[in-house]
């Protein structure tokens, strides 16, 4: 157990994590051409291993540790090492807080990495919404139309659970659902004599319009995955009652089975919240006689009945709204300027970076300031 | 030191699988009010010139000339007109909710966009010009650029206040493109269809295609949901063959000729292209009341086209001066084979009721 502890808690890891962790800086940096931001982040920092593709194969192996690996590594070490290395006395203070310090940056880190939720919410200039949209994930839905007289019940299939030649189904509905191709990117075209056969199986709604080719998954922020699937509906007897195109591009289909009415949509996963904003006016402003970009603000009416509340916020840049955990960023808008795109973020390590700015700095005072005395003193004491 | 690197590994792994054991995936289940779930994507370019779209909705025909582009999250529809040097002009068409701050307001944003300062109430007469189709008053705003660069942003638009939705129809671009296609602008105005509009006086119908479509509907057929861009839509449904599929589309003018429609649905179920002259050649005439459709059967002929196409077309267009019906059934090439009168009986049954009619069927 020594020798393993010793080396957890060696100088040498911490510069062996270091160097990793500047190698994966440049490397995540530079493939960021290739990946986009979303692509390089996934592929080199929130993961355990680099991966590398055996070209003409399906094989993957790891070539490089990923930022997870370097992450956990450097705090194991820095905790082991306040328990090792560190010899505690008042003189050393600053020093314990700035290890806190980097331990809360990581930590933080770690915890926003793998809890933060970014969505989207649009809303139209006038109208009231109260969800957002995630704008990588993509959920199925079933919507039951004939639940109740005055709402609807909702069936939400994740995107985790659509793949190709998979089914999917749920215990209250009364048909099972086969994904013929799903497609995590693709282009939407118009059927015509270029429709390639396999399309064709598509014969309900807008399928019979319509058909989808598979293009290749981009990570760029100026970029979306068009999710598209191909999918038969069958009954109980595995009967088949039609086969439909959905994309993240197209509004909900209705269909009936069994004398009930349901809807189908591919679209993005909706996070619903216990309150409700409304859009009072987008305003872009402009820099007077150009087109360059002064400002860009939403004013909100924001509304929880629950809590009886009912306020409204200019929300522009840099001045996010925050509420109820989540925090709302002006992030986009259409270019008619009537729909505001507001990012929603919820993120339950966001307090770790400024806790750990403040320790770092605290404790960078403190170390300096008590060198600095010590040095007044010693020269005070020569003079 | 092995040993201990061994186990440093398998603690990385056990934490990288326990963190993917995380993410479970399971169907969730909510409900939610009704009016929550109407499509919040938009039914953007499936449904303009569409005929089932819901009622309190606009709908327009796309002028030949410009482009149709994929679906956007948030137009109704979304198109472009190409100059001859690549440059193009974009015309787009949304609505929202109440008057999105008034005439004025709209226009200023637009000017903003445009690079110009914004203009007063009493400035406003100058930009914009009164129309009215269908009965239902609206707005055209024309904002010239001040300057005479050719690539100076030009916007002109059509604002009508209709069923509680501001509804926009705007072209931007530079000004040499937008001025060449002003005329195409106001096809497109001139197209819309208002779906709540009070119904129209009524008349006798002054054409024969006057009024809604109707035919006798064959037994064995039933109505399937079809898409909103058919008139009509039904499937046939055998023991031991493909459900084939019937519909009816509408579109104006010849919607691209005889030969190219015959041959992109000759194509569709694998057959070669027919020359015009053989798609005049194999042209039948069927004749009803009031009608002459232009009826084809599209059905492998030769040995070899036996053997790879098993799929067949019975399609029949009826044109008027300013618009073109097809009717088309798809399907096993046998099945059809026993549903070619019925076929020929839904062509000879064809007729345009007016809605009274219709309301005492």
């Amino acid at each position: 157990m020594k020798p393993f502890i010793k080396f957890f808690s060696s100088l040498e890891l911490v510069i062996a994590c270091m160097v990793l962790g500047l190698v994966l800086v440049f490397v995540g940096t530079i493939d960021q051409v290739n990946l986009g931001i979303h692509g390089a982040t996934e592929r080199y920092f929130y993961s355990f291993f680099v991966m590398w593709k055996i070209p003409n194969s399906e094989i993957s192996i790891p070539y490089l540790p990923g930022g997870y690996t370097v992450g956990i590594t450097l705090l194991v070490n820095l905790i082991t090492g306040l328990f090792v290395r560190f010899r505690y006395s008042w003189k050393k203070t600053g020093v314990l807080m700035i290890h806190f310090g980097v331990i809360s940056l990581l930590i933080g880190e770690m915890v926003s990495s793998m809890m933060q939720v970014d969505s989207n919410m649009a809303i139209d200039e006038g109208a009231t919404v109260n969800y957002s949209e995630d704008r990588t994930l993509s959920e199925l839905v079933v919507i039951d139309h004939s639940h109740s007289a005055t709402t609807d019940r909702v069936y939400a299939f994740p995107k985790a659970m659509l793949k190709t030649n998979y089914d999917v189904k749920h215990d209250d509905l009364p048909f099972s659902i086969s994904i013929n191709q799903f497609m995590t990117n693709s282009v939407i075209q118009r059927r015509d004599e270029n429709t390639p056969a396999k399309s064709l199986i598509a014969n309900k709604d807008i399928g019979l319009d319509y058909y989808a080719i598979e293009t290749p998954k981009t990570g760029k922020m100026d970029e979306i995955n068009r999710n598209t699937a191909i999918l038969t509906i069958f009954d109980s007897m595995g009967n088949v009652a039609g086969t439909w195109l959905t994309s993240l591009a197209f509004p909900s289909q209705e269909f009936s089975f069994e004398g009930k009415d349901y809807s189908l949509q591919l679209r993005n996963k909706r996070y619903y919240h216990p309150f409700e904003i409304k859009l009072i006016d987008f305003s872009f402003d402009r820099y007077l006689g150009t087109n360059i970009p002064m400002n860009y603000s939403s004013m909100i009416e924001l509304t929880n009945q629950e809590r009886g509340e009912k306020r409204e916020f200019l929300i522009y840049m840099n001045h996010p709204l925050r509420y109820n955990g989540l925090t709302f960023f002006q992030s986009s808008f259409t270019p008619d300027e009537l729909t505001t795109i507001l990012q929603v973020v919820s993120n339950p390590g966001r307090h770790f970076p400024y806790i750990s700015c403040i320790l770092i700095f605290v404790g960078l005072t403190v170390q300096f300031g008590t060198g600095l005395i010590t040095f007044i003193g010693r020269r005070l004491k020569k003079s | 030191m092995t040993r201990n690197l061994r186990l440093l590994w398998t603690t990385l792994v056990v934490a990288a699988l326990v963190s993917g054991g995380c993410k479970r995936t399971t169907v969730a289940v909510y409900d939610v009010p009704k009016e929550a779930v109407s499509p919040s994507t938009p039914t953007a370019a499936i449904t303009p010139s569409g005929q089932n779209a819901p009622k309190g909705r606009i709908q327009w025909t796309k002028p030949e000339a410009w482009t149709e582009l994929a679906p956007t999250a948030f137009r109704k529809g979304n198109y472009i007109a190409e100059g001859t040097d690549g440059k193009k002009a974009e015309i787009s068409v949304s609505s929202f909710p109440g008057n999105v701050g008034g005439v004025l307001a709209n226009v200023n944003r637009w000017r903003g966009q445009a690079g110009l300062s914004p203009i007063t109430e009493n400035q406003l007469e100058q930009s914009l010009s009164q129309v009215s189709v269908q009965g239902q008053a609206g707005q055209l705003v024309d904002i010239q650029p001040e300057s005479s660069d050719p690539s100076a942003v030009y916007i002109v638009a059509a604002i009508f206040l209709y069923g509680g939705e501001s509804w926009f129809f705007k072209m931007t671009g530079p000004q040499e493109i937008v001025s060449g296609q002003i005329a195409a602008f106001e096809e497109l105005v001139n197209s819309l269809r208002f779906l709540d509009s009070e119904p129209e006086p009524k008349a006798s119908p002054s054409k024969p295609t006057d009024g809604e479509l109707a035919f006798d509907v064959p037994s064995g057929w039933t109505e399937s949901k079809g898409s909103s861009m058919r008139l009509a839509s039904y499937e046939i449904v055998k023991d031991g063959f493909p459900t084939a599929d019937f519909s009816i589309t509408s579109f104006p003018g010849e919607a691209g000729g005889l030969s190219a429609n015959v041959n992109r649905w000759r194509q569709q179920v694998g057959l070669q292209k027919w020359s015009d002259a053989q798609v005049k050649s194999e042209q039948k005439a069927v004749k009803s009341d009031s009608f002459t459709f232009a009826f084809f059967d599209l059905k492998p002929v030769t040995d070899a086209e036996k053997a790879a196409v098993k799929e067949r077309i019975l399609a029949a267009i009826l044109t008027s001066d300013d618009r073109s019906w097809f009717f088309k059934l798809r399907g096993d090439v046998f099945l059809l084979d026993t549903q070619l009168k019925k076929f020929r009986k839904v062509l000879t049954t064809t007729r345009f009721e007016s809605p009274s009619e219709n309301s005492d069927r």
